[in-house]
């Protein structure tokens, strides 16, 4: 509760710093902010409260997502000072906006019922419809602000519609009241199964599973990088742990029916999020693909729906997230340097003069492929436990070659960091850019090495 | 009021609507349109919650306030909705979505 | 006092962190400095559990630091196993690697990456107490092969010598075969007990019989992983090569710790092993043949630290024959011992090697015991020490060794007495040829020598010669200290000399081995300082016998025939036929296939919004359609 209150009002601060014209504070309340409602949110462990006449439910599976969400937007916001370096005006705004999509992401992890998950998704979708288009003279960027709002609109539209449905049969928009209802009844009417199928859809929009991933390279390539960011961490992490939540809370009775839906889901993402990723020569518009590929594996857990999903997901997201941050940071000061599209070629021997940068991306993309020692490796095989154990073992086998065709774009990176030669010099970062990365790739190899400290949580 | 319209009716002017408003969405290319047409699709949902609650539930009215929360929302989505047209038309010089698309493959 | 135990872990691990990462900003002496002092500050604390052991206010016990995998079947911690073996080596790695840390600030203080060097050492250290501390064997592993690859590291740690290079990718690769076996050793383990644990496998083994035959093959492969390690036939011809790396190194890694890894895999798993009659018998018998070939090839060295690198392995292979017989306490005594002497002698010939600027021909040098005469004496220490000469540490561990031979048969006594006699005769050669006679060297230019290599040499000393005090056997008034320690942490039955024969056949035996030492002695005394000979150049022609052990008995030219000759042919055949034309082809077909994919599915991304719009209401109504249709 305080949580969302704190972001809220850190948001709203923000918006009010303008008036002082100092952008020195902007990055520093910033990070106060999310530290505190950090707090806040860890003082919430163990304590589950329902609140607001049972719409919100903080347990402790909501206060870990949480985290994790706030960390990487403490990471991001440590990344924001050098990026809006160069940007004059209205600042303070892409900030408040940053915070006020994060009030909605906060609410999808601890929404107990159909509104508040609704609320979530539009509050989080809003601001970042606009935040896409950021950069208000860039074409690309306006080309990604109306495909994401359009598209967007489109699934806000057919999750009402499921939500409709569900209620017609229903009468209810409480998440263990309509559990109770289906578990309740022998046979699920075809009106709930369409209800349910639109819902599972237009949140698999929000998180950009295959099919439902067209806006997503698009969108990720023409947005701001820091915006891209955002959107590939604290979006989808939110999107997919409201999914579980949704399924878990509410559909479980229901599972043969969406499971059949996940499937397809996981096994397009695979395909379109490899192979869509393998002929890239923007490493920018790969890191899109490649998420789409990473949600199948998300969604590996999702559909397992047993113990394990809650933990196994916690620790993809983790991983997940720092490896996407730390990329997207390094592309970032790539980019700013060669002043280029950020093709594979700018890495080119990036580790001769930037041993750091190089350090920071390889332990990313090590990550990324799922090679031991990098949280990434203990994150796809939590994955692939829980949905063995589960039963679904041809989904994993299918994952396993997924994660190999991964090798073939990550590494790729990593060939052209240490073994092509470029004449690159030794490229400015500030102190905030090097904390955020060095955070970032500590907690990659520490929770690598000690994935206890993380599965055991939930 | 409602006593002598069936509950049907209701269901089948909102699938109407919805199908009309997904009609306009794959169809038109002006922006302003499919602006439309996404608002066309809302109020459908908001037909079918309204008709829910009124013939199926009529004790409890949480339909009716979900109703409210989808237009709250639909009004600041076409706010900025209007504000991301202006500014493509600026860059753009056109509102067509098919003029859009830089950023491919 | 012990659930802190993992601070003994995180001393060196520190040291390593920083001297690692500002090895460009920080001083050269600053690197040294702080590096000693980490691993003094884990030989402090060890010492504290050691005296909380010894005062009974502790006993052995396991302490879970974290979890560290934990599924369904295979649940391993981080946790440590604090007991008296396991305190023994935590006090040799981190007492004796402090002293040799302390020495390296003197004796590496030219080279330029001094900072590199320090923190290599620490991770050496830092892999060396995981090794010893685990409480289960694939943490153990992950020390075992911390320590393979700071060997690896510090062997050509001058990396620009093309030799030295070789040297370390020698002893890495010779070390891989019995990593593999190890390995396999653990598997096999692990699908008989279902766990890795010491204390749940050590419980589980009284079920079995001896003579088991899954414990027999778990206890060969790791006895293979221990031959890797602790340079045995027929993997001992590493450790010779790996000589190239810098002295102080060769007395930390490959004299008093790594090398012993193996002796303490076999120890701590003494519980398995005496199930193995096999086991123990092939490993007395490879520890014989080790000690004698190894000892027969230091006769005519000429380099000072291959002669020491051979009495290495000769001394590892006693150790070997203690374990073998089941006489675990005996062999981590001489473990202990041997630690102390054969430090002091690699940092004493590392003095001299210094004295002589990097000339380490023994042929070449000569009589500097009147320019290095604490050398001199620290290093006669050492030899008398490792050759068994009373009241000297290497008598007391070496007499339990032979005792307990004798016990078993007398074959193997008379065996290992010849050993013992070879071991005199090659150290005392060592020694007459480079402290006594005239000074053959070229140039001979003493600096002072510093505080800080002289110090530890002479702790060393003090320990070389008072170490054996520790297990005093009753015969001469003492009552096994060392032995009753240690004896909680090892099964199988002890060394108890009393039982078997008397002490009239004690003292017999003890006089007659002594008194083959002194006369294998004097003939070296008479050849070396009364003949003055002085071995013969390479180019000469040697007779058959000599030729052959001058030679290594041929085993690296044997190596180089039967296995990488045919090894390089097969490759070259293969080469073309299956890399080329089959396996080559596949990849590359599958690598083509997926990129064409890649391009064509991509395509789909046409960049129009209306089109993506069209693919997802089609989407949605397949999916409306599926589940209708189901």
């Amino acid at each position: 509760m305080l949580t969302l209150i704190t972001i809220a009002a850190t948001g709203i601060i923000i918006l009010y710093t303008t008036f002082f014209k100092s952008r020195k504070l902007l990055v520093p309340i910033a990070i106060t902010g999310a530290l505190t409602a950090l707090a806040f949110n860890i003082s919430d462990w163990n304590t589950n409260q329902l609140l607001f006449n049972n719409m919100m439910k903080i347990d402790n599976y909501s206060v870990a997502f949480n985290s994790v969400m706030i960390l990487s937007l403490i990471l991001i916001l440590l990344l924001s000072h050098q990026y809006f370096k160069g940007v004059d005006k209205n600042v303070s705004e892409i900030y408040s906006l940053l915070f006020f999509s994060f009030t909605g992401a906060c609410l999808l992890t601890s929404f107990n019922n159909f509104t508040m998950l609704f609320i979530g998704i539009e509050t989080m979708s809003i601001p970042l419809y606009v935040l896409a288009g950021s950069k208000k003279f860039s074409i690309r960027s306006n080309e990604a602000s109306f495909k994401y709002f359009i598209m967007g609109s489109f699934a806000t539209a057919i999750f009402l519609l499921g939500v409709a449905l569900v209620y017609g049969v229903t009468g209810s928009f409480n998440m263990s009241e309509v559990s109770e209802y289906i578990s309740a009844t022998a046979k699920i009417s075809s009106l709930m199964k369409l209800g349910i199928l639109f819902i599972v859809i237009s949140i698999g929009f929000k998180i950009a599973a295959a099919p439902f991933h067209f806006w997503a390279p698009d969108v990720y390539e023409g947005s701001p990088t820091l915006v891209t960011t955002y959107m590939a961490t604290v979006v989808k992490v939110a999107g997919i742990a409201a999914l579980l939540r949704l399924l878990t809370g509410c559909f479980i009775g229901a599972a043969a029916e969406w499971q059949h839906i996940l499937e397809a889901f996981i096994i397009l993402s695979f395909v379109i999020g490899n192979f869509g990723a393998i002929q890239q020569q923007s490493v920018k518009r790969m890191l899109a693909y490649s998420s789409i590929s990473h949600t199948g594996f998300m969604l590996l857990a999702i559909i397992a729906i047993n113990q394990f999903s809650a933990s196994s997901l916690l620790y993809y997201s983790l991983s997940y997230s720092l490896a996407t941050i730390a990329a997207f940071a390094v592309l970032i000061l790539v980019k700013n340097y060669k002043n280029s599209d950020a093709s594979y070629e700018s890495f080119n021997g990036l580790a001769k003069h930037n041993p750091f940068l190089a350090f920071v991306m390889l332990t990313a993309m090590l990550s990324m492929t799922g090679i031991p020692i990098t949280a990434g490796f203990f994150a796809k095989y939590y994955v692939f436990l829980a949905s063995v154990k589960s039963g679904y073992s041809w989904l994993v086998i299918c994952a396993i070659i997924a994660a190999l065709v991964g090798v073939a774009y990550y590494f790729r990176i990593i060939i052209n960091m240490y073994y092509k030669e470029s004449n690159s010099e030794k490229i400015i970062k500030d102190n905030y850019f090097v904390i955020s990365l060095i955070i970032a790739t500590a907690i990659t190899l520490a929770v690598g090495i000690l994935p206890q400290f993380i599965i055991g949580l939930i | 009021m409602t006593e002598g319209i069936p509950l049907n009716y209701f269901l089948i002017l909102s699938t109407l609507m919805f199908f009309i408003g997904i009609y306009g969405f794959l169809t038109r290319r002006n922006l302003i349109t499919i602006l439309m047409s996404v608002e066309l699709i809302l109020n459908s949902v908001n037909i079918n919650f309204v008709a829910f609650n009124n013939y199926l539930y009529p004790d409890r009215l949480q339909g009716h306030f979900f109703t409210l929360f989808i237009i709250a929302v639909a009004a600041a989505e076409a706010a900025v909705a209007i504000a991301i047209i202006i500014n493509i038309y600026r860059n753009f010089k056109s509102i067509n979505v098919e003029d859009a698309n830089e950023m491919k493959y | 006092m012990l659930a802190n135990s993992w601070l003994v872990l995180l001393f060196p691990l520190l040291g390593f962190l920083i001297t690692g990462i500002g090895y460009k900003r920080l001083s050269a002496s600053f690197c040294g400095v702080f590096a000693s002092l980490m691993v003094f500050a884990s030989f402090l604390y060890s010492l504290i559990l050691f005296i909380g052991f010894k005062n009974g206010d502790s006993v052995a016990s396991i302490v879970n630091f974290a979890d560290w995998i934990n599924s369904e079947k295979l649940n391993i911690s981080f946790g440590f196993m604090i007991d008296p073996l396991s305190l023994t080596m935590m006090m040799i790695i981190t007492g004796v690697g402090f002293l040799i840390h302390v020495f390296s600030i003197g004796y590496m203080h030219n080279d330029l990456r001094v900072n590199t060097y320090f923190s290599q050492l620490n991770l050496f250290t830092f892999s060396m107490l995981l090794l010893v501390m685990s409480s289960n064997y694939l943490l153990m592993f992950v020390g075992w092969e911390g320590v393979g690859l700071c060997s690896y590291l510090l062997i050509g740690f001058w990396y620009r010598e093309k030799a030295f290079n070789n040297a370390a990718r020698k002893a890495f690769i010779i070390n891989r075969i019995g990593d593999l076996g190890f390995i396999i050793g653990l598997i096999a383990m692990f699908t008989c007990f279902h766990s890795l644990d010491f204390t749940s496998v050590f419980t589980q083994t009284l079920k079995f019989e001896s003579g088991n035959t899954i414990i027999t093959f778990i206890t060969l492969m790791l006895f293979l992983g221990a031959i890797g390690k602790s340079a045995q036939i027929p993997l001992f011809t590493w450790l010779p090569d790996a000589m190239a790396g810098p002295t102080p190194v060769s007395a930390l890694i490959h004299a008093a710790t790594m090398v012993t890894a193996g002796v303490y895999l076999i120890a701590r798993s003494s519980a398995l092993f005496i199930l193995s009659p096999v086991t123990m018998n092939l490993i007395l018998i490879v520890g014989i043949a080790t000690t004698l070939l190894a000892a027969f090839i230091a006769l005519m060295q000429n380099d000072i630290k291959k002669v020491l690198a051979y009495s290495t392995i000769s001394q590892l292979g006693y150790m070997f024959v203690a374990l073998g017989l089941s006489a675990f306490t005996s062999s981590v005594f001489h473990l202990t011992t041997h630690a102390f002497f054969k430090a002091l002698l690699f940092l004493a010939a590392g003095s001299v090697i210094h004295a002589y600027k990097g000339e380490q021909d023994i042929r070449k040098m000569g009589g500097i015991r009147k320019t290095l005469p604490l050398t001199y004496i620290v290093f006669f220490t050492g030899v008398l020490a490792i050759s068994g000469i009373p009241p000297f540490s290497g008598f007391f561990s070496k007499d339990e060794i032979l005792s307990a031979a004798y016990q078993s048969n007398i074959f193997i006594w008379l065996l290992l007495v010849i050993g013992a006699m070879l071991t005199c005769f090659y150290m005392f050669r060592l020694l007459f040829l480079v402290f006594h006679g005239s000074n053959r060297g070229d140039t001979l230019d003493i600096p002072k020598q510093k505080k800080v290599m002289t110090i530890p040499l002479v702790m060393l000393a003090i320990l070389s010669f008072a170490g054996g005090f520790l297990n005093i056997p009753e015969l001469f008034g003492g009552n096994f200290n060392f032995t009753n320690f240690l004896k909680s942490s090892v099964y199988g039955n002890f060394f108890k000399n009393e039982q078997l024969h008397s002490d009239q056949t004690e003292i017999i035996l003890l006089l007659t081995v002594l008194s083959l030492s002194c006369i294998t002695i004097y003939f070296a005394y008479h050849k070396y300082i009364i003949k003055h000979i002085i071995p013969e150049p390479d180019s000469v022609q040697r007779k058959l016998i000599p030729n052959v052990i001058y030679r290594k008995f041929y085993v690296d030219e044997l190596y180089y025939s039967i296995i990488i000759k045919p090894y390089n042919w097969i490759a070259d055949k293969m080469l073309p036929a299956i890399e080329k034309h089959f396996i080559d082809f596949v990849v590359n077909s599958i690598g083509v296939v997926t990129m064409a994919v890649g391009n064509r599915l991509r395509l789909i991304q046409t960049g129009n919004i209306g089109f993506y719009m069209f693919i997802m209401v089609a989407a949605i109504i397949t999916f409306i359609a599926a589940i209708v249709w189901f």
